[in-house]
């Protein structure tokens, strides 16, 4: 008892000492706090160039039933895509950032899956396959954002308009959001909401037309539209000198055509309410010099899709370079109305879908990346292995796996120059 | 102000953070001009000619800068007193030379901060030659003025480094090194500050090694004798001011004393002693 | 249920990791502000990484803006 009534004098005997200084230093003019807007002074010019590769697909799992209108492709996408950046202060209390992504994409994609055989496969002989269009699809995407965030004294506001065009597809979004300080720059809360507006014309006269294989219909007469509205608010607070923590949630709504035009089996439903919860975990490795990184999110759907998916990174400094390995983890349920094959009974069903997409798998990506510093220029270059599968996922049956579910391996160079 | 100085300023037009150059310089030199003893016009040397005579009236700055003072006398339990100066008649640290006490007892009584006679805002040195020396911090205070006249500016990013001591210029990241006692060209631990002050003394600053002692610029105020201090003390703290005062505090507490005293004000240090021992609270 | 149940269950975590940490000053937060500690070190990265994720997997989203949509499939 003796022992924690002294502890408490000397704690409240330091409080005052170190108050009675910093009241006296305080008093003084040059010391008294003044209002600070902190906006970045550098204006930063950014380029990446990256290679996005899908592995084949295993001729056993590719069906030939539409080899004459081009299909059974065992090969898939391969995408180069080029990345600009521009991010700069305007005066003290302003920043604007525009960002360019420019995609070139070829190759084929799953129409739909087919069974081997009737029944539920059993055996590598009658599992799924996946019935591919052919490869000749070229598509080129462009997209801008540009963003300007305003700072003043203890917070930020932020707008940015963007823009998307493919051929087939186009898509305008903006949105707002603020972030604010407290308790000392201690803790942070920041909210936004945005929008988009897509309108989809389906252009693709290689594909059969979907349903074409029940009714004959063509379902592509017309532009299809979708609208989605998105709000989300986090807060982050600093934990202690070397680690900080954030959370979150997100609510997103989609309406309109959600359905995927150059799929032969798919109708879904025309609105879609997806809710995250997310955590972020940063901490400083003093005797490494690293830095940490953990997210995890959880998502849930209107669809019955659930998902959890969990990243981590190491920043290590060692010199001027920066390694970062990485790894995320990430696992889903199929959606309500997902069936593997698509028949004639599931025509009866208000929506059903055979992509790979909405089926119930998991997925593990690995990527190294290494920044070589040499100011005023950052180097980077980086690379991704992706792998997907049912049995990635707990409790689901390898012969009944999508064999639309990719691996892919991306690799990308990059530049960074500050002035 | 008697050391190196350094400045520097993040903007994104240099001809701008020229322009904002040249008043935080004339900051500089009006600090100067009002609070170097050396300087026979500046304002403390006004004060300390005064001695024994009429009380001098302060402008505002200077009468929070001597209200500070006393406040760290008072929290330093009188050892850091701005009336010690006057024993550096006895201590000459460019020759080695221990002084009689004979010349210490004739000194001592001109020691005492409670002597002075102080009613904001007039000050008065009551015994002839008696002196007020504000150096123990003024530079330390300058480094803050400077970064506050900066943000009015309008920069937002920048370092204000006088004589080892920094204040950083709203936020940003600026690696630091503390010297190494033994080696003072090179760094014994390294961080980042990201806002505030940092200050650090050592005693390989102003010294002499006499008979294998370190005597050190740091003076007892009521012996008039160099305290036996820890070889360096480094300090963290919302502003310059405040953590060269924490830090030539626990000069003043020495090797015994220095870190009961850093543990009670709480803020973040690094302490090394002459044997080479090092307490690192960063 | 589930989701709402997880929520509240975080909700009451993070109140409690607020409730146990110390005021960190500003110039403690030297390793806070390093560029790799923060939540996304580098946007162009990261956004080309979740519009691949977004055209492989149903889910989507975050705390944190989202942008519009496109065609990928």
């Amino acid at each position: 008892m003796a022992l924690i009534t002294m502890k408490l004098n000397s704690m409240s005997l330091q409080n005052n000492r170190l108050l009675a200084l910093s009241a006296a230093a305080l008093a003084l003019p040059a010391l008294a706090p003044s209002a600070q807007a902190v906006a970045p002074t550098e204006t930063v010019l950014s380029y990446r160039y990256s290679q996005y590769r899908e592995e084949d697909l295993d001729r056993a799992v590719v069906s030939d039933i539409n080899v004459e209108q081009g299909g059974a492709s065992t090969h898939r996408y391969n995408i180069d895509v080029n990345q600009y950046s521009f991010s700069t202060p305007v005066g003290q209390h302003f920043a604007m950032n525009l960002d360019v992504q420019d995609e070139t994409l070829s190759g084929a994609t799953p129409w739909g899956t087919i069974m081997n055989k009737n029944g539920t496969p059993q055996t590598d002989d009658d599992r799924v396959q996946v019935v591919m269009s052919g490869a000749s699809i070229q598509e080129h995407r462009t997209e801008a954002n540009l963003g300007g965030t305003y700072f003043y004294d203890s917070g930020t506001i932020g707008a940015v308009v963007g823009t998307s065009h493919e051929n087939d597809y186009h898509s305008y979004s903006g949105g707002v959001s603020w972030g604010g300080e407290f308790d000392q720059k201690q803790t942070g809360v920041s909210v936004g909401v945005s929008g988009s507006s897509d309108t989809i014309d389906p252009t693709r006269q290689t594909i059969p037309d979907r349903g074409g294989w029940i009714n004959g219909s063509d379902p592509f007469s017309g532009t299809e539209s979708k609208t989605s509205f998105s709000s989300y608010v986090s807060a982050s607070r600093i934990i202690n000198p070397n680690s900080i923590i954030q959370g979150g949630v997100s609510y997103t709504q989609k309406s309109g055509y959600l359905s995927d035009a150059y799929k032969q089996n798919d109708a879904r439903p025309d609105e879609r309410n997806q809710y995250t919860l997310n955590g972020s975990y940063r901490l400083w490795l003093k005797p490494i010099k690293s830095a940490l990184h953990a997210d995890y999110r959880l998502y849930n759907d209107d669809w019955g899709v659930a998902s959890h998916t969990l990243s981590m990174a190491l920043y290590k400094n060692w010199q001027k370079l920066q390694i970062i390995p990485s790894v995320r983890y990430y696992t889903q349920t199929q959606a309500d109305f997902y069936t593997v094959n698509v028949n004639g009974s599931d025509f009866a069903n208000l929506y059903y879908s055979e992509d790979a997409r909405l089926s119930q798998f998991g997925s593990i990506a690995t990527g190294l990346k290494v920044v070589f510093k040499q100011k005023p220029v950052e180097w980077m270059l980086s690379g991704e292995y992706y792998t997907s599968g049912a049995d990635l996922s707990p409790g689901t049956s390898k012969y009944l796996e999508n064999p639309g579910l990719v691996n892919y391996v991306k690799v990308t160079v990059g530049v960074d120059h500050r002035f | 102000m008697g050391s190196p100085c350094q400045l520097r300023l993040y903007h994104t037009h240099q001809a701008a953070a020229d322009d904002v150059a040249a008043p935080l310089m004339a900051e500089a030199r009006r600090l100067e001009s009002l609070y170097s003893r050396y300087l026979e016009n500046s304002l403390i040397s006004r004060i300390n000619q005064a001695s024994g005579l009429a009380p001098v009236v302060l402008d505002a700055e200077t009468a929070h800068l001597i209200n500070y003072a006393q406040t760290v006398y008072t929290q330093s339990d009188g050892l850091f007193d701005i009336t010690s100066g006057v024993l550096r008649r006895a201590w000459n640290f460019q020759t080695p030379r221990l002084p009689v006490q004979s010349e210490l007892d004739t000194l001592l009584p001109l020691v005492g901060w409670e002597k002075v006679q102080w009613q904001t805002p007039n000050i008065r040195l009551p015994l002839a030659g008696m002196q007020v020396d504000l150096g123990g911090f003024v530079k330390e205070y300058a480094a803050d003025a400077i970064a506050k006249l900066a943000l009015e500016q309008g920069i937002s990013r920048g370092l204000v480094e006088l004589g080892g001591d920094i204040r950083v210029i709203g936020e940003g990241r600026w690696p630091l090194g503390v010297r190494n006692p033994q080696q003072p060209d090179q760094a014994l631990w390294r961080l980042e500050l990201a806002a505030g002050g940092f200050a650090s003394s050592g005693n390989y600053e102003r010294h002499f090694d006499l008979n294998g002692n370190r005597y050190s610029h740091i003076l007892n105020p009521k012996t008039g004798w160099p305290v036996i201090t820890p070889a360096s003390v480094s300090v963290l703290a919302d502003s310059c001011l405040l953590a060269g005062t924490v830090t030539t505090v626990a000069m003043l507490k020495g090797e015994e004393g220095c870190l009961t005293w850093l543990d009670e004000i709480g803020l973040p240090y690094l302490c090394v002693f002459n044997d080479g021992r090092i307490v690192n609270r960063f | 249920m589930k989701l709402f149940v997880v929520g509240k269950v975080a909700a009451v975590g993070f109140l409690l990791i607020l409730q146990g940490c110390t005021p960190v000053a500003p110039y403690q937060r030297g390793n806070l502000s390093k560029p790799e500690m923060a939540w996304t070190p580098c946007h162009l990265d990261a956004t080309l990484q979740k519009h691949i994720y977004f055209a492989k997997e149903a889910s989507s989203g975050g705390a944190e803006p989202a942008g519009g949509g496109c065609g990928c499939n």
